[in-house]
């Protein structure tokens, strides 16, 4: 397992219990979508604001603005690219 | 149509420990919440200037004050005043106890409004209310209610949030806080800044110059924490408290708006009230003066108002200087010769709606 | 007004989220506690009582949202650090209401009180009042447990203009003679305990006034 791929089981964990949402059958691919109703987990914008507390929470990083933190959520991939950017 | 009447108002805000002060300050230069509060933290926060200490013993002072100042005002015989009933509004009640003195300083919300109206000197029923920031408006129903049945001839609605770090933690959450000032209306709004105030009333079926024309309640349950985009309910709860003042929408003179700065519930708000006057009347927003009040803001905001109108004027917005397009209309104060009939909103999250008429009977 | 399907919901603490899983399912994730208490008692008793049109929705609480506040802070408030949203917003006992329109019911208002234990009566006098403006009043005494022995409890009735086969007639008696002292947390069931059992009409007495129940038909 990469790293990518640890940070993305991390977090893909951390957001379903972060939203208390159970997990998906098929388990979500780290390109797919997450918000909005037309989605498997439906996130919406109070989901985004509790996702942001906890990766502040856990990962130390501040997503304050919230046309930002949307884009980053966009999906699980893009959250973890993010992440490790910043690590690096 | 409602046979109540506003027979006195007393207010502690951060503009000043009693409504005189408050209506003075308000007329002068608008000034900044101070930063780094021990409450606020890293944000600005509207503080009642009085002495920090333990928690409880504050809050009675505060309240020993206010009820002093109302009660010269209501000028009622002891025995009626002993007697009052007293309506308590809040959403945090006393959760700021816990700041200071942990889980054992912590207690139900009825205790802690039995503990105020035992500073206000009175010993009629009490009851709590919550529905978070329209829960001063909450009470006063309650009030207009004990007043139509024939159960209370006067009742004392107090609205009341006190410094706690977990209404500030909660909204910084939320983002919903600006971290510089509240800006209704106002082009570069950025968010809420809190405050705390004890705001009190007394509700009368003696007239008085201020009749409560009619107290509508709505619901927006387009999300738990803001109002649905297009203000659908918002206007729905304004067009019922003119419909049960039986005014046209031409009849009021001025509007209270709920408008605290937050950038998406201003324009729910300002949809709302275009899409009821055209054109749209004088408007206010108290919010940049007082801070975001919550639970205390239908009493207090009531309070200053009513006072400041007394002195003839209509208050400036704080914090508003560049009108938003988007909006479609501006606040503004000034001389307040004419205002007789006025539309009073709040709204909170939970998707509690209300909307106060109030008319002057000269 | 007329009082339809009261009932004494008892939930023990380790049941409850058997129970809010298999009536919601997901639905009601991020509400908390003491909303979920709420809604497992109100929507059981709209289930039983059928009907629509506008709805107010009315409860009493003596200790809230313990479970949430407690959360909240624990969660180590320090100067200025953010609490976690869904936390913070089932800190307020008031969102109940919000979240049963969110499941499709008409609700056009809602409060939560704490009352003094003889105070009941300003439930059905405020509802009474409500009810010009709705159809229908959902009236309710909700309290999580407070310690691990004892059960959660959710009690509610709805209260309604209109006059159904099997619903209570609700009065306010002013001089009662042979009433029943009840307190807030007591009078929803023995209501529904009273409902049913016998032809007599029920007199329950709070503080200032009490209330008739009567079968109707």
């Amino acid at each position: 397992m990469t790293p990518r791929d640890a940070l993305i089981a991390d977090l893909t964990a951390l957001i379903l219990e972060a939203t208390e949402k159970a997990p998906v059958a098929p388990p979500l691919s780290p390109e797919e979508a997450i918000f909005g109703t037309e989605t498997r987990l439906a996130l919406d914008s109070l989901d985004a604001l509790q996702v942001s507390m906890a990766l502040q929470k856990r990962y130390g990083v501040r997503l304050t603005d919230s046309k930002e933190t949307r884009r980053l959520l966009a999906c699980v991939g893009n959250l973890a690219d993010h992440l490790l950017q910043k690590r690096a | 149509m409602t046979g109540a009447f506003v027979r006195a108002c007393a207010l502690a805000s951060a503009l000043g420990p009693d409504l005189e002060a408050a209506v003075e300050r308000l007329a002068g230069a608008p000034a900044v919440p101070a930063r780094n509060t021990k409450t606020g933290g890293a944000w600005p926060y509207f503080a009642i200037p009085v002495a920090e200490g333990d928690w409880r013993r504050r809050a009675e002072a505060i309240a020993r004050s206010v009820a002093e100042d109302l009660r010269r005002k209501a000028a009622l015989a002891p025995a009626q005043w002993a007697a009052l009933p007293c309506i308590v509004g809040s959403s945090s009640f006393s959760v700021g106890a816990w700041d200071e003195g942990g889980w054992a300083a912590l207690e139900p919300s009825f205790d802690f409004s039995l503990r105020l109206a035992k500073a206000f000197g009175v010993s009629g029923p009490v009851t709590a209310v919550s529905t978070t920031c329209t829960s001063g408006f909450a009470a006063l129903d309650i009030a207009l209610g004990l007043i139509a049945q024939g159960e209370a001839r006067e009742v004392l609605v107090l609205g009341v949030e006190l410094r706690n770090r977990l209404t500030v933690a909660g909204f910084a959450g939320l983002q919903l806080l600006s971290a510089t000032a509240a800006r209704p209306c106002d082009r570069g709004r950025d968010g809420l800044v809190l405050g705390e105030a004890l705001g009190a009333v007394l509700v009368s079926a003696v007239p008085a110059p201020w009749r409560i024309a009619s107290l509508a309640a709505g619901m927006d349950a387009a999300s738990v924490t803001g109002p649905s985009p297009d203000g659908t309910a918002t206007a729905k709860t304004m067009r019922a408290a003119m419909a049960g003042a039986r005014w046209e929408s031409a009849a009021v003179d001025l509007i209270k708006l709920q408008s605290g700065g937050g950038p998406l519930a201003d324009l729910a708000e300002a949809n709302a009230v275009r899409e009821l006057f055209s054109p749209v009347p004088r408007s206010v927003s108290l919010k940049g003066a007082l801070g975001h009040t919550l639970g205390a803001s239908g009493p207090a905001e009531l309070a200053l108002l009513l006072a400041s109108l007394a002195r003839g004027r209509v208050p400036a917005t704080w914090g508003f200087s560049k009108p938003d397009d988007a909006l479609g209309f501006a606040p503004s104060g000034g001389n307040a010769q004419g205002v007789r009939r006025v539309l009073f909103n709040l709204s909170g999250f939970g998707g509690s709606v209300m909307s106060l008429a109030l008319e002057n009977a000269g | 007004m007329y009082l339809l399907a009261p009932a004494a919901l008892r939930i023990a603490p380790d049941d409850f989220s058997a129970r809010v899983r298999s009536r919601f399912a997901s639905e009601l994730r991020r509400a908390g506690r003491f909303a979920q208490l709420c809604l497992l008692g109100a929507q059981a008793c709209l289930d039983a009582a059928g009907g629509d049109g506008p709805l107010g929705v009315l409860w009493a609480t003596g200790g809230g949202a313990l479970d949430a506040t407690r959360a909240a802070l624990d969660e180590s408030l320090k100067l200025g650090e953010p609490a976690m949203p869904f936390t913070f917003i089932a800190t307020q006992p008031h969102l109940a209401g919000a979240l049963l329109a969110q499941r499709s019911h008409p609700v056009t208002r809602a409060a939560c009180l704490s009352l003094a234990p003889d105070a009941w009566p300003s439930l059905p006098h405020l509802a009474q009042r409500w009810l010009a403006d709705c159809e229908r009043v959902l009236v309710g005494w909700v309290e999580e447990s407070a310690s691990g022995g004892a059960a959660h409890r959710s009690d509610w009735c709805l209260l309604q203009k209109k006059m159904m086969p099997g619903a209570v007639r609700c009065e306010q008696v002013r001089s009662p003679e042979n009433a029943a002292a009840a307190t807030a947390e007591d009078w929803i069931p023995r209501v529904a305990a009273w409902h049913g059992s016998t032809n007599a009409p029920l007199v329950l007495r709070g503080s200032g006034d009490a209330w008739r129940f009567t079968l109707n038909g």
